[in-house]
């Protein structure tokens, strides 16, 4: 599996390419599934985008797999990126997708995740190569489980955006 | 300390919060907003925009930040209830959340998921996979040449 990064996702939806530039840039998005109660449930996680699925894929540790558990049961989710903190973006839209998601079953083999996908992940925290390299090995193995992973995929339903992240504004919408 | 008291003292370390309900086909429907504390009430008062098909019930409030290199996360979140209220919309929270952020929650987070992980992998009558040490120090490896070749165009 791999990543292309010159792929838009304003290509692949037709929406406008500053939204594109959104899902390209942004760090995070405040990621909501269902609850078994009904209640929504929401959690900042890096997404992925993977223009030849046209989906989403981000992962969770086992570890901390309630929203695996959450989609598993009902796969209605939305993301929202919101948070233009490292983009370098001035200005971006907030953008919302809404989706259906699912969670496979298992684990997910660690070369699925992709070399290209592990080295934007160590570009955008380089934190990360930090700590792996100064953690003595048994405190490593200690925290093999966060590497474990389930893997959830989302394909949008519905993308609206506010430009300029003006929530006054109307919004844009391209229903999928 | 109650839910209403503990979410309030949070949310003052936050500029901003992140509303998530669900629309009339019941999907999770998620809004930034500027929560307005309302003592009187318990609750906080928050703006939604026309035209996304909100329902009041069940809700949830998220804040979350991190720097601009992805670290330095911390978060909260908040069950709780969404209703009408005055033409606008009252959030009532529930219950407090805690998220990332300290040493405390980190330890929390490590000692809880390891244990949850081994459960997993019984449940599911997986073994784990063995970590590609090849492929993340790969990734490493190119990750900081990437970054090495971006500072270079740059000066």
């Amino acid at each position: 599996m791999s990543t292309n990064r010159t792929q838009d996702f304003a290509a692949v939806f037709g929406v406008p390419p500053a939204v594109g530039a959104v899902v390209r840039e942004f760090r995070s998005c405040e990621f909501s599934t269902l609850a078994r109660d009904g209640t929504p449930v929401t959690w900042p996680t890096m997404p992925f985008f993977d223009p030849e699925h046209r989906r989403f894929l981000i992962t969770t540790s086992i570890g901390l797999a309630q929203k695996a558990f959450n989609i598993r049961r009902d796969g209605r989710v939305a993301m929202l990126f919101s948070n233009p903190t490292g983009s370098g973006l001035v200005s971006p839209p907030f953008v919302l997708v809404q989706g259906d998601a699912d969670a496979a079953e298992g684990v997910a083999p660690p070369e699925e995740f992709g070399i290209e996908r592990t080295q934007l992940l160590f570009e955008r925290q380089p934190v990360g190569i930090t700590m792996i390299g100064i953690l003595p090995g048994p405190v490593r193995r200690l925290a093999d489980w966060y590497s474990w992973r389930i893997f959830i995929h989302v394909r949008p339903r519905r993308i609206r955006w506010w430009p300029d992240g003006d929530l006054e504004q109307p919004y844009g919408e391209v229903v999928v | 300390m109650n839910a209403w008291q503990a979410v309030s003292r949070e949310l003052r370390q936050y500029d901003s919060a992140v509303l998530a309900t669900r629309d009339a086909e019941g999907y999770p429907v998620t809004v930034r907003c500027v929560p307005a504390p309302d003592a009187d009430r318990a609750a906080l008062v928050v703006r939604i925009p026309d035209g996304l098909g909100v329902q009041a019930g069940p809700a949830w409030l998220l804040c979350h930040f991190h720097d601009r290199q992805f670290w330095g996360l911390r978060s909260f979140g908040s069950r709780g209830w969404l209703e009408r209220a005055d033409g606008g919309w009252l959030f009532r929270p529930t219950a407090f959340v805690p998220g990332m952020g300290g040493v405390v929650a980190m330890v929390r987070m490590f000692v809880g998921g390891r244990r949850r992980a081994y459960r997993y992998l019984a449940a599911q009558h997986v073994e784990p996979p063995d970590i590609r040490w090849d492929l993340i120090n790969e990734a490493k490896a190119r990750a900081k040449e990437h970054v090495r070749s971006i500072r270079e165009h740059a000066t």
